[in-house]
């Protein structure tokens, strides 16, 4: 992970976390959680707020069809730490029903999101309303494609942090542990470990 | 991404992340910290900044993927502490997705 500060910088507690949770899990912690942990105010504190409620909270579409689109936004964006991470949560989500290379394993509805996600991710410009009415047209409500939009920003922003910040697994075991981590604790940090410094 | 959040009127079905975002917008673009929060916005808008900051807010905006060692050597070269890399960074990357997420809730509304 890079820069150093990210490695090293953390306040107290957070090094105690991290710590406890290589001692207990025998695995590096989640990368994502050890960036989130550092200078939580700026970034960690309402990031680990707004993703929870994102990606597990009340929306049209299951959990598991959210990790799926978590993994279509992290691919147009090459982000190979995130699609690792989320083809395993959405086989754990989903019960191994949902296969993320094969479109004819999900609802069409999920189908009919993408193309709209991929231009909103690729060419934001070029977004116009008759991108909006093909998906409405499918049947999808609108507070259906709100909630797929901020599954992208969840995404657009972690895949990038994840390029930058160079995250990566040490094994396909700490993915394994990972993704049962997140169904248990549904991306809930405890706040004292991103709550402001007081 | 400041026309998104002045937009959204309170209490629709579509608005439920609202807070939650304008939370995470004031942390990253508002709060003091190792660069100025002009900086900030410059990084997560695409306006001019000296170099190699600028250079390096648009490859975490357009293409994360590229950004190697050398890149975040170069910034520490010019000076740049671990700390305004850092901020540096989760602004451009925040900012990038904002400006996508502005994107899609425009045509929602349809004024795409």
């Amino acid at each position: 992970m890079r820069p150093a500060v990210l490695e090293d910088g953390h306040r107290l507690r957070a090094r105690i976390f991290i710590h406890l949770v290589r001692a207990l899990s025998r695995q590096r912690i989640d990368p994502v959680v050890q960036m989130a942990m550092y200078r939580p105010r700026f970034f960690g504190d309402p990031f680990f707020i707004l993703g929870p409620e994102v990606l597990r909270g009340p929306s049209y579409w299951t959990p598991a069809e959210r990790e799926y689109l978590a993994v279509f936004t992290s691919r147009l964006n090459e982000c190979p730490f995130c699609v690792r991470m989320h083809t395993e949560t959405t086989r754990v989500e989903s019960g191994g029903m949902i296969d993320v290379n094969d479109s004819g394993s999900m609802r069409p509805e999920v189908a009919a999101i993408l193309p709209l996600l991929e231009k909103v991710t690729r060419t934001p410009d070029q977004v116009a309303s008759a991108d909006v009415d093909a998906v409405r047209a499918a049947g999808v409500p609108d507070e259906g494609i709100v909630d797929a939009l901020h599954v992208n920003l969840i995404f657009n922003i972690m895949n990038r942090l994840a390029n930058a910040f160079d995250f990566s697994w040490d094994s396909e075991e700490q993915v394994r542990v990972g993704a049962k981590v997140i169904h248990r604790i549904s991306y809930r940090l405890p706040r004292v470990l991103t709550a402001s410094r007081t | 991404m400041g026309r998104l959040l002045r937009s959204r009127a309170a209490g629709e079905p579509t608005d439920r992340h609202t807070v939650g975002v304008e939370a995470l917008h004031r942390a990253v673009f508002e709060l003091s910290g190792s660069t100025e929060p002009s900086v900030r916005a410059a990084a997560g808008s695409g306006a001019e900044l000296p170099e190699p900051l600028g250079s390096y807010a648009a490859s975490v905006r357009d293409r994360s993927y590229r950004i190697t060692d050398t890149d975040l050597a170069g910034l520490t070269a010019a000076g740049l502490s671990d700390d305004a890399i850092f901020e540096i960074t989760i602004a451009a990357a925040v900012g990038a997705a904002l400006q996508r997420l502005d994107a899609g809730m425009r045509a929602i509304r349809g004024r795409g």
